[in-house]
């Protein structure tokens, strides 16, 4: 999420927790045998709800992906099967968020240190918030420092590549206007929502029991090779679209996949059997193209 | 004669079997940990020590030692208090050591013997289940190793209650699995006021305008 301050991202992504479906029971004693070591299962009850962490930007490496003298889970684990959430990430240290980018894609983290070889399980799902430059206000006219679009460059440019191709989705979240405040509020509250990401969710456990007996896969984030290409198979009019955008936008191999990937979360969303074009089309749209646009509006 | 009660070692979210092996022998007094503890498990000595005066035991003036087998396997955490503890009235015969060879034992012991919660029972409680042995936990963690399903569980508030429950002159029950309170429901995406995009279907308040 980029925006300006106060524009709600840190307000949506407390929100978060709200809509997520509760925990399976196998993946509520995966993530209570990691508390477990951690010490942080209070009064010995076992967690039903995802996790939801927010460690502050001065987060070092070993906090954040585990290690330390006693080698301990670090936020990615303790996030495991729920949400990390990385509010001004610019602001993060560079290494640590670097030291993210395996444990994103492989969905655990191998800890090697001189005495012990640790691997912790880290799926989750990263959310991050940033503002668009130093100053914050880089898309509105008359705000904007005298650095922008300068400033902007070398702020986003804290980031680096390969950490932003595994963010699926990109949203700009504009500031707000006083007289957007006084809009009604929206009709559909959380309990809303997390009913029909629950219902999506019951559509892929439904699919994956049948193509995946071994429960290796449960959601469509780990599919993966063969299985992607089998679930995720779109119609005609929607693969020629993703052709050309990913000659277009030069979109990497991970990159293609993960579009494929949120096109038929999209599409579960949406209750569709197959991915048709305009889910393609709205996946391509959350996309970050690789080259940053020289604006916050892109 | 050597005691021993079996205990686990923690690796990440991998467990390594390891035993508390206590003798006593002749020799000047003395009360030995080794087997590369680190700091926390050393000082155990003096926690257990006193524990057991608490019990109203005192330690024999014989030589103890204390192994913690494999000797090459680092041990760090305080949950070797217990195991020490438990291997130790085995061998001053205040505990039946056949019946303690059917248990897995972890936990913190205070210097007036009662046991205080310690971090990786419900990974132990899972060994446990696997080894067909039963648990000896502190009872603040009691709930939490009941999770691992079909396993025996001690789930003591004192080594007191522990040497009772042997004897069988104080049984304690066992304890029931349970769950976290749910989190306070607080926040809604009600109160974000998003203006939904014409065709937003998906989770749409991320992707629509927030004015809040």
């Amino acid at each position: 999420m980029i925006g300006p301050p106060g524009a709600g991202k840190s307000m949506l992504a407390a929100r978060l927790p709200g809509i997520l479906p509760p925990l399976e029971p196998a993946e509520a004693l995966e993530l209570g045998m990691i508390q477990s070591v951690a010490g942080g299962l209070r009064n010995g009850g076992l967690l039903r709800e995802r996790p939801f962490r927010d460690p502050h930007h001065s987060a070092s490496l070993p906090a954040l992906v585990g290690g330390g003298l006693r080698t301990r889970p670090g936020e990615i684990s303790l996030a495991h099967q729920g949400v990390l959430f990385l509010d001004e990430l610019p602001e993060f240290n560079r290494a640590a968020l670097e030291a993210l980018r395996q444990p994103l894609e492989t969905g655990r983290v191998s800890v090697a240190r001189a005495n012990s070889h640790v691997t912790f399980p880290a799926r989750v799902q990263l959310v991050a918030a940033m503002n668009p430059c130093r100053c914050g206000y880089l898309a509105e006219p008359g705000r904007a420092c005298g650095r922008a679009p300068r400033c902007a460059q070398e702020y986003q440019a804290r980031i680096s590549g390969p950490l932003l191709d595994r963010i699926d989705l990109h949203i700009d979240v504009p500031s707000v206007s006083p007289a957007d405040l006084a809009l009604p509020p929206p009709a559909e509250s959380s309990a809303e929502i997390a009913g029909r990401v629950a219902a999506a969710r019951a559509r892929q456990s439904a699919r994956y029991q049948k193509l995946s007996p071994d429960h290796r896969v449960r959601t469509n984030a780990e599919a993966d090779g063969e299985l992607l290409d089998e679930i995720a198979a779109p119609d005609p009019a929607g693969r020629t679209l993703l052709q050309r955008a990913a000659e277009r936008l030069r979109l990497s191999a991970r990159g293609y996949h993960r579009v494929l990937r949120v096109a038929r979360t999209l599409a579960d969303l949406e209750g569709a059997a197959t991915v048709a074009r305009h889910h393609i089309a709205e996946a391509l749209s959350y996309r970050r193209p690789f080259h940053l646009p020289d604006s916050a509006g892109g | 004669m050597v005691a021993r009660v079996r205990t686990v070692a923690f690796s990440g979210v991998e467990v390594v079997d390891v035993e508390a092996q206590v003798t006593i022998t002749p020799g000047l007094p003395a009360f030995a940990v080794v087997g590369l503890p680190d700091k926390t498990v050393a000082e155990s000595r003096e926690r257990v020590r006193s524990a057991l005066a608490a019990l109203g035991l005192s330690l024999p003036s014989r030589h103890i030692t204390v192994n913690l087998a494999p000797a090459d396997v680092l041990k760090e955490g305080s949950h070797f208090d217990l195991p020490i503890a438990l291997a130790l009235l085995a061998a001053m015969d205040v505990l039946p050591e056949d019946e303690l060879a059917g248990y897995t034992a972890l936990g913190e012991v205070a210097l007036d013997g009662s046991l205080t919660s310690v971090a990786g029972v419900l990974l132990a409680a899972l060994t446990a289940a696997a080894r067909q042995s039963g648990l000896i936990c502190p009872a603040a963690c009691g709930s939490e190793a009941a999770w691992a399903g079909e396993v025996e569980i001690i789930a003591a508030p004192n080594l007191l209650a522990i040497v009772n429950h042997f004897k069988g002159t104080q049984l304690l029950p066992p304890p029931e699995p349970k769950l976290a309170p749910p989190r306070a429901a607080g926040l809604d995406f009600k109160d974000s006021k998003a203006r939904r995009a014409p065709s937003a279907r998906s989770k749409s308040p991320r992707r629509a305008v927030i004015t809040c």
